[in-house]
Formats: structure tokens, sequence, C-alpha cells
């Protein structure tokens, strides 16, 4: 199986209802390897389509079918729980990412893997959100020192917190970008644009543009590109479904050089271009063209991204592939930082705090 | 045709270049391997399994291979690799044959989740079942060998796999896994067994496979259902003793022992399950010697479940 087919499956899920069994033989491994089996089914699902698939890789599509199910159902109650213990507060919750997704009824919700659920709260109240999560079953993990200062100190989130009794993760976030991050933008932008969720009093969601561009920072500002492909879905059919909302591409591109964004954005639409045949809007790329990178050389990332973001059988072995995502965790040049700074403090070096 | 119908040098090409298919129960496995160590057990341990000359899909995809740097001058390293999936910390060579079992099995448990899966072993006799369950360690093993080996068909030997829309238990006939002093134990009971290398391993002690007794090769893919589940406890010395489980605690014990699928099967696990311990006899059973519980299962069991008390005829593994 080429790139090509492979990628025409993941685009549109309707392909790969006509694959014949060796192609599902090779298709397989390659989707479970993104996470995409759940979503691609559920959208099979969507379409009718589930029928006529070959009976031998009914085990597969059935247990994808259940987990995305099931993680659904995780999500929603774990989205209660927090307006339960966090609702007294009397501070905005916003519910991020895939959590949000769902919440919102966005499309791309729909056969979702959850590895944890994240929240943006203000960071004048991370000490009453903390104590509170804590009273209400949250736990931190026992980790060292060190690694809690370095979360406190230099990112943009807290050490993830874990559930007793049902083991699930949460990330508290009171930023979009790590602080180590110099190009910083106010996060109270975000909260004060935030929209509450009808049917969970005191749950937000970021608003659609603060939506996008939070899904372009996780890949192409803070280096997370294990999902690479998924995320770049999700920003074509977010923007698919967003711009039926009118003004919504010239709100997208002014929220953008506002927080200082465009080149996120200009790669996002760069590679969803490539990978997936995204149609984005004229306005938009011409937008986006002055956030192109000067440096590194964009032909270079154009390559770290693709051994970064294919599954390993269509690029080369899984060394390889690791050593891209290594590559890319540090870039842009502020995220080398991440990494050096806390080896430099085990060290006794002093480093200078961030700056604001 | 079967697999050891295969040259040894047949069966490592094709190992080493489309890989060799095994299928067990409804799961179809590929298994490709450039190393050569591995070939010889691996044959013998799947011997009585259908020789596949071309599967067009497979389940699951699996790749042992040799960590090419530094380790080779000490001692070889392999690592387990599902394709997708999962990747083992290398391990030294003689402990290949105990990852890769080790890894058909995570393939399941990480990957299925339109069936139940329990943690136990499955031997039935006149398609009706005992699922032989209990914590690690309980001697669940070492009591499946014995029992496959005096004529009980074994259908599994870790992983239970229960449908949810019949009831209906997997046969999957792989090898068993033995640790410790159960190794020369079981080799006792059985003279012409084969038995792959004992692995070393820091987790559990030794471990070494045996064949899976085939006594009826028409019957190796047969399901069966759950006519009993038994908790087994060995205690070294004790007298045998056999109490009858509530259905209830049965019920929740095999709830706890079932692993991430039962809590992602949300209500399908919980109606499987329950269904499942509804029909069946349950039992706590606690035994000293093998030769006790044999001879329990053999007779006062078998008369409970009204079973042909007559020793089958031992297969010519046995």
């Amino acid at each position: 199986m080429d790139k090509a087919l492979f990628l025409r499956a993941v685009r549109d899920p309707a392909h790969a209802a006509g694959f014949t069994l060796p192609q599902w033989d090779e298709f397989l491994p390659m989707a479970h390897q993104l996470g995409m089996m759940p979503r691609l089914v559920a959208r099979l699902e969507t379409l009718g389509l589930l029928e006529p698939l070959p009976e031998q890789v009914g085990t597969h599509v059935e247990s994808a079918l259940l987990l995305g199910r099931r993680h659904e159902q995780l999500v929603r109650w774990e989205a209660k729980q927090l307006q339960q213990a966090l609702g007294g507060l009397g501070i905005p919750v916003v519910l991020l990412k895939g959590a949000a997704y769902l919440l919102s009824g966005l499309n791309i919700a729909h056969g979702r893997m959850y590895s944890d659920v994240d929240i943006l709260v203000p960071k004048a109240a991370l000490a009453d959100v903390e104590s509170t999560l804590l009273a209400h079953g949250w736990t931190q993990q026992e980790e060292t020192e060190g690694q809690e200062q370095y979360y406190r100190r230099w990112l943009h989130e807290l050490l993830p917190l874990i559930h007793e009794r049902r083991r699930s993760k949460l990330d508290v976030h009171h930023n979009m970008l790590p602080a180590i991050d110099k190009r910083q933008f106010d996060p109270a932008l975000l909260l004060a644009d935030a929209r509450p969720l009808e049917d969970h009093r005191g749950l937000y969601v970021l608003s659609p543009t603060d939506m996008v561009l939070h899904n372009v920072v996780h890949l192409f500002r803070n280096g997370d590109y294990r999902r690479a492909l998924r995320d770049l879905l999700d920003f074509q059919q977010m923007l698919e479904q967003f711009s039926e909302q009118p003004g919504f591409n010239r709100h997208l591109l002014e929220r953008a050089k506002q927080l200082d964004l465009l080149t996120p954005c200009y790669l996002a639409a760069r590679y969803a271009g490539r990978y997936l045949d995204a149609q984005i809007a004229p306005e938009l790329l011409q937008g986006f063209a002055a956030g192109r990178p000067a440096w590194p050389p964009v032909a270079l990332l154009d390559r770290l991204v693709e051994l970064a973001s294919f599954p390993t059988q269509l690029t080369g072995s899984p060394t390889v592939r690791r050593w891209a995502l290594w590559l890319l965790e540090r870039y842009p040049l502020h995220l080398l930082r991440k990494s050096i700074v806390p080896k430099l403090e085990r060290l006794g070096i002093p480093t200078a705090a961030p700056r604001f | 045709m079967k697999l050891s119908d295969l040259s040894t040098a047949g069966f490592r090409d094709r190992l080493r270049r489309d890989g060799v298919f095994v299928r067990t129960g409804e799961f179809v496995y590929r298994i490709q391997s450039q190393v050569a160590y591995l070939a010889e057990p691996f044959q013998q341990l799947y011997a009585d399994f259908q020789f596949i000359e071309h599967c067009e899909f497979s389940d699951f995809h699996l790749e042992v291979s040799e960590c090419r740097p530094l380790s080779e001058w000490f001692r070889p390293h392999v690592t387990v690799r599902q394709l997708g999936h999962f990747e083992t910390t290398p391990v030294p060579v003689d402990q290949s044959v105990a990852y890769l079992e080790w890894s058909l099995n995570r393939c399941v448990f990480a990957q299925v989740y339109n069936r139940l899966l329990l943690h136990g072993a499955v031997l039935a006799r006149e398609g009706r079942a005992v699922v032989i369950a209990g914590n690690s360690g309980a001697g669940k093993s070492t009591l499946a060998a014995a029992l496959a080996l005096n004529g009980w068909r074994l259908l599994s030997d870790e992983l239970t796999v229960v449908s949810p829309t019949d009831g209906s238990l997997m046969s999957l006939a792989r090898p068993v896994a033995l640790k410790n002093q159960s190794i020369e134990l079981i080799q006792s009971l059985a003279d012409d067994a084969y038995f792959g290398p004992v692995a070393v391993t820091t987790a559990k002690g030794r471990v070494a496979h045996m064949r899976a007794p085939v006594s009826d090769p028409s019957k190796i893919a047969e399901p069966a259902w759950p006519a009993c589940f038994v908790f087994v406890n060995y205690q070294a010395g004790k007298d045998i003793t056999v109490q009858e489980v509530s259905r209830a605690q049965a019920f929740t014990r095999l709830a706890e022992l079932a692993g991430i699928n039962y809590g992602v099967l949300g209500e399908l696990g919980f109606d499987t399950l329950s269904r499942a311990v509804d029909s069946a006899l349950c039992l706590d059973l606690e035994y000293g010697s093998l030769d006790q519980a044999i001879t329990f299962f053999d007779s006062e069991y078998s008369a409970i479940l009204g079973l042909d008390q007559e020793t089958p005829a031992v297969d010519e593994h046995g």
C-alpha cells in the first residue's frame, strides 16, 4: 500500500470500505499505529458502510467501535465529575482538546480516543483548583520534587493529576504556551472569549477561532507530533465545520495575528493541504503566508514532519520516526531550552526564570 | 498438512521470508523472524497446527528481531514487535520463545474488545468446559497441563475468550506456560511431551512452554460452553478441599480477574459474564497434589455434571 492510498482512506474512510483483504492486512497496523481505527469505523458507521466490510476484519472493526463508544462515555462522565468538583469555585473551567470537541458536538469527536482530559483555568485560581481537585479524589503522582518544580516553572500545565478510583488523567493548564516560550500572550484573552456549555453549567470551551489555534499550537509550537496526522485532520475538519459561520475566516486571521500564531497556522495549512488535500480558503492561505518560517528551511521541516506523521511502514524504520519526533520536539528553539534547562538545573547551574 | 511436516530448514526459511501463519481459534497471527534460535522450538511448540501457505489477512503481525548495537558482543538480545502496536524491551535470545508467547497473549488482551477476556485456563470434555481461574501463582497452568495430559481437551492456558453472542469459549490450543517447579513436575508426568527451552526471567522466575496435547485434531478448533468455574489455590502438602461458591461471589471474583477489557465492554461485559456464571457450577478448589486434583475432576466432578466417567483414551503425547 502506498502513501496516496493510505492517505485517501484517512481523509475519506469511505475509500477503506472498498479495500480488498490484502489491503486491510496492510492498512490495519498502520491505522492502529496512529490511533485512527475508532475514528475511521465511527465514520464508516455514520455512512452505513460497516456491513460490506470483509468478515475477517470484524474483530478489529467491532473492537474499535466499542472502544470509541466507551471512551466517549468515560469522557462525558469525567466532565460531569469536573463540573461537580469545580462548579462551586465561580471561575471559568475551560475544557480543551478532545473533551471540548465532544461536548460541543463537533464531528471530529466521533470515535476519538482520549488519554486524558485537559482543562484551562485562570492562573490566579490555580491553587484553589488544585486543592479542590485533591479534595475530590484526584491525586498527585509520585514524582520527584524537581519534576514538579519543572512543570510549575517552565511549562503551561501542572503535573498530570490521576483520580484515585477512576484512574483517569487530568491535565490542568493555566496557559496555552509553556512559560519557556518567549513569545507569550495573555491567556486571559482566551478565557474572556470562552463559550459556556449549555448543559454543563460552569464548564466552557474555547471560542471556535481559539479552538483551531490551540490545535495548531499543540503541533507546531509545542512540538508534540506523535498524533500529527490526526491533529491535521482535526484542523481540516474544524475549518470545514466552522467556516459555515459568517466571518469565521476573517476572525481566525485576526486572532492569529493578535496572538502571534501565524507560523503554526501556516504550517498546519501547509501539511493539511499536502497530506489531506485540505481545501483551505485563499484568504486564509494568503494571511498565513506571512508566518512562513525563515529558519529552519521549510524543505527540512517537510521531511521531518513527514517522517514523524506517517506510519513507519510507509517511511522507514521506527528508529527513524523516533529521531524525527525527537528533533521536532526541539523545534522551534525555545523548545530546545525546555529540554536543556532541567538538565542544567540538575547540575546546579542557575538558569534565568522565564520572562513574561 | 501440519507445521511439523515442514523440514526445520524449510520452517526457518518461511519464518525469515513471508512469515509463518498460525491460526488459533478465530485469530490469525503472522510471525516473522530472522532469529535462527527461535525456529526449532517454535516449530515444535506449534507442531500440530495447520500449515498455512499464505493468508491474505492476519489479525496480528509480529516480528522477532535481533537488536544490533553492542548486545551481540556480549549475549544476543532480541525484541518482539507487533506491527503498529508495541515493542518489548530487548531480552536475551534464550528468552525469545517465552516473550513471543507472552506477546501473542498481549495482542489479544490489548486489542480485542468484542469478546470478554478472562485470565484463566479452559479445558473441556464433551463440549462442556471448566474454566480454571485464580490469582497469579495459584497453580492454574500446572493443573491445566496435568488435565490436558490426562485426556481433557485444552482450549486455552492463559486466555479465556468468551463470545458475547452465544457464550461459547474459544479454542486456542496454544502452548501451556509453566513456571519454576511446575516445569519438572509436569515433565515427570509426560515423558514424550515437548517442552520449549527454559527461560530464566527476572519477572517470573523460570518459564518453559509445553506443546498443547492434542488427542483429536479434528476437534482442535471446536468451542465449548462453560459448565464450571474453578478458583484454584495450590497449597503444598494440603489435602484437597472443594467448596461451592455462590454465583454472585464467583461473578465478582471473575470481574476482578478480567482486566482492562471488562471495563471497556461495559454492559456487554457484565451481561456476558453473568450469563456465563448463571449456567455454571462455581467451586473453590484447594489442592496439595496433582493426583488428587485429577482424581477429583475425573470422578466426582464428572459425576456432578453427568459426564462420562471413564478416563478417555490418552493421546499420543500423553
